[in-house]
């Protein structure tokens, strides 16, 4: 046992499952992630895949088994306690303030972390710890050109890496990015990409993509779900050489 | 390790959104100038400056948090109703702290009605704000021995402001009481709006489901700002009962909600001077509507309101806010 294996996993999920109704779409899933993890999780469509995410940030009740969080549990925590135990997830279809600005999106998630969303009787403009803490956020991603403009203004691009912005504004510790370059054009795929490798390597990040040269460039490790149910997890080399995942998901296109 | 002139961005990004601008001291000049010009009119001007009061604290929750309500009203009648029942039955007559009892039980009501319904959503939420109006209503029915019900609540008397200033029949006092009330309601709503949980609640406004994943306790956010408006309505509400020494269940009626929310909507939302301004826009339209025609005038407001909301969806403010923006001035 190496020192980092005794620390116990940032996020981990024993026997989870979710059924809508006589429909089980998660089964039994046992998952960890280690601080630093790069993990992507991989699948047909309707794999459960966002369901999964959805239940591990709390949106969605499991109809059974566990979540933990650095080794407490966290199963029946609401949304926001596990925000605040570092727990940040993005979305697969932008879920932005469009008719704020790029420096306001960030601002909120700053300054819900640092505990200042009731502070009712100072002025935004004065409370320079926010802003100075969401004017470097947009600095290090490229947005502070475009940081006084709307949201709905933005090309989609720019709209995706603000999705990532705001989830950077409360400090993750876990991060779990639900398929974060899509709908982009595969020129600007590379933007997104450099921006994820620059993140801290202490955050754990789980990836959810359907995109393989993304995710075979990004993670050290991948989990393949199908069905509900993880089929197998492995290094990048070892998914790739595995004959059961090349015929339920890689190979899938490339017959038919 | 932001460098300077990024902060300095920022900070001047929201000096620029949120700092008083030279043209809102014309607002203000004006609606203390009418009492002095135009004496004859003060009575009505309180009435309208009670209507400005209950528009600002709906945009509120409706502009800032993106709370629809169709029971408004029951706020602004909590308010009307205290501060009416502790002159006429307790003989409790000082103006100051009756108006302060009904801000302050209304802001209550509103705590606790806020806090139970702002678990929903959109249509639910809006025929639950219905219902709780309509409740107080058939509540204030029923009990007509004490409010007098649709005869009205008969003997509110009260006393000089300070001990000082005596009320007179043109209402010229009445009209510097509300006028004053009306500004330092305003400057302290500017205050919240302009603060990080003013930003907080047009994150909730735009994306609910986003400020959810940020961590953001929704119920507490809506619950505070729900007891905010539902405190200043109250206020509104105690203005209304003591300058008019008179009240009837219509203080409660679903009509003074949907009074409000035009106003709003003539105005536009989000932007505390939409309800000024269309507070002056309705009631003027109102008045002169009425005289034209005591029976049909409710159908002229109507049209006014059709005109608007297709010329200019965000309101009449919107409509100034384009025009400034179509010959390069400066924008919100």
């Amino acid at each position: 046992m190496t020192a980092a294996a005794a620390e116990p996993a940032l996020l981990s999920t024993v026997d989870l499952s979710k059924n809508f109704g006589g429909l089980q779409v998660v089964r039994n899933v046992e998952f960890s992630l280690q601080r630093g993890a790069r993990h992507a999780l991989i699948g047909p469509n309707g794999a459960g895949k966002t369901t999964f995410v959805n239940l591990l940030t709390g949106a969605l009740r499991p109809s059974g088994g566990r979540i933990a969080i650095a080794g407490a549990e966290a199963t029946h925590l609401s949304e926001a306690d596990r925000v605040e135990r570092g727990l940040v997830r993005t979305f697969q279809i932008n879920q932005l303030f469009r008719g704020l600005t790029v420096f306001e999106n960030i601002a909120l998630a700053v300054a819900q972390r640092r505990g200042m969303a009731r502070t009712l009787w100072r002025k935004s403009a004065s409370c320079a710890e926010i802003n100075d803490e969401a004017m470097a956020i947009a600095a290090d991603l490229h947005l502070d050109g475009i940081a006084f403009r709307r949201i709905r203004e933005l090309p989609y691009g720019s709209q995706r890496l603000v999705e990532i912005a705001i989830a950077l504004g409360l400090r993750p510790r876990i991060l779990l990015m639900d398929e974060p370059a899509a709908g982009i054009p595969a020129d600007e795929r590379d933007l997104i990409l450099g921006v994820v490798g620059r993140l801290d390597p202490d955050i754990a990040i789980l990836i959810i993509e359907h995109d393989m040269d993304l995710v075979f460039r990004f993670a050290r490790e991948i989990t393949v779900l199908v069905g509900g149910a993880a089929l197998t997890s492995g290094t990048p080399e070892e998914i790739a050489a595995d004959p059961r995942v090349r015929e339920v998901y890689l190979g899938s296109g490339k017959h038919g | 390790m932001a460098a300077p002139e990024r902060t300095g961005a920022a900070e001047t990004f929201l000096r620029r959104r949120d700092d008083a601008r030279l043209t809102e001291a014309g607002f203000w000049v004006l609606a203390l100038a009418v009492p002095l010009v135009l004496p004859e009119h003060a009575a009505f001007g309180t009435q309208v400056l009670i209507m400005m009061l209950f528009a600002l604290s709906l945009d509120f929750i409706l502009g800032y948090a993106g709370v629809l309500t169709l029971g408004h009203a029951a706020y602004f009648g909590v308010g009307a109703y205290v501060s009416g029942l502790l002159s006429a039955k307790l003989g409790w007559h000082e103006p100051l702290s009756g108006l302060a009892a009904a801000g302050v039980v209304s802001a209550a009501f509103g705590a606790l009605s806020g806090w139970l319904l702002l678990r929903y959503r959109d249509l639910t939420l809006l025929m639950l704000t219905l219902a709780v109006s309509t409740t107080l209503f058939e509540l204030a029915n029923t009990w007509s021995s004490l409010t007098g019900g649709y005869d009205g609540l008969m003997g509110i008397q009260i006393a000089p402001i300070f001990g000082v200033f005596e009320w007179d029949i043109a209402g010229v006092t009445g009209y510097g009481y509300a006028l004053a009330l009306l500004l330092l309601c305003f400057l302290a709503l500017r205050r919240f709006t302009v603060s990080p949980f003013g930003q907080a609640l047009r994150g909730i406004r735009e994306n609910p489901l986003r400020m959810r994943a940020i961590g953001a306790p929704m119920l507490g956010h809506l619950t505070l700002a729900y007891t905010i408006a539902a405190g200043v309505a109250g206020l509104a509400g105690g203005l209304f009962a003591q300058t008019n020494a008179f009240i009837t269940m219509d203080v409660l009626s679903f009509e003074r909600s949907a009074a409000v929310l035009t106003v709003l909507i003539l105005g536009g939302t989000g932007r505390l001077y939409g309800a000024l301004f269309g507070a002056l826009v309705y009631m003027l339209a109102a008045d002169r509507l009425a005289k034209l025609s005591p029976v049909y005038w409710e159908f002229g407001v109507g049209l006014l309101l059709v005109v608007i909301v297709l010329l200019c969806p965000d309101g009449l403010l919107g409509l100034y806010d384009r025009v400034r923006a179509a010959f390069g001035w400066r924008s919100r």
